[in-house]
């Protein structure tokens, strides 16, 4: 799975442990995210969504092997 | 969403007090607990009944499960869905590497025990059912679960 996560955050300027604050998980979540080494729940997905206010999809994508 | 009920991260440090109280009695009183553990005298074992005779070996047989439990039951200081998901994985893993200790234990103990002498026999029986026992199950457990979310931390602080 694909994700835009560096890229949203780089637009609001925000660290990673500030989202990791905001979504309530640790700084190595978030960078195990954004490197692909582990996908969220939906739960997280959605609360990712909302602190940056986009929908999921913009921020998550399928790629053709998953 | 549903959340695991595990003890309060304050537990996990008691635990690990616990634990190294138990490393510091066997480190003073190792001589004793060890021949307390592998009563062999003169090449012969002189006593098949349970440890536990020596003070010291008792209050570490005692700790070190209690030591172990409270660390695997007690969440991390931010439990995230990453940890939950670490916890499972190396549950899993442990619960295969321990039907494998196991059956070596049962596959040895059917063609090769009657090949050694009665001393490694004994040292064999000894220590393979301390490392088989859910003592040693929940201590697998605590020590791959701390190393790979040791390794995970380690691989994934280096970005900003």
């Amino acid at each position: 799975m694909k994700n835009n996560l560096r890229v949203e955050r780089a637009r609001v300027r925000m660290t990673q442990q500030e989202l990791a604050d905001k979504t309530g998980v640790t700084r190595q979540t978030i960078v195990a995210i954004e490197q692909g080494k582990f996908n969220p729940s939906t739960v997280l997905a959605l609360k990712m969504a909302r602190v940056f206010g986009v929908t999921i999809e913009a921020l998550f994508e399928l790629e053709d092997t998953d | 969403m549903k959340k695991y009920r595990l003890l309060d991260h304050k537990w996990q440090k008691i635990g690990f007090a616990l634990f190294a109280i138990s490393v510091v009695i066997c480190m003073v009183f190792w001589e004793a607990i060890i021949f307390d553990l592998f009563p062999i005298r003169e090449g012969t074992p002189i006593d098949y009944s349970p440890v536990g005779h020596l003070w010291a070996t008792a209050i570490v047989f005692l700790l070190i499960p209690i030591s172990f439990v409270l660390m695997s039951l007690s969440q991390e200081k931010l439990e995230d869905e990453r940890i939950v998901e670490t916890r499972h994985q190396i549950l899993a893993r442990i619960v295969i590497f321990f039907i494998v200790l196991v059956f070596i234990k049962f596959t040895v103990n059917i063609f090769l025990a009657r090949l050694l002498s009665p001393v490694s026999m004994f040292l064999y029986s000894r220590i393979l059912n301390y490392s088989t026992g859910v003592t040693a199950f929940i201590g697998y457990y605590v020590l791959f679960f701390k190393l790979s979310l040791w390794r995970q931390n380690r691989e994934l602080s280096d970005e900003e």
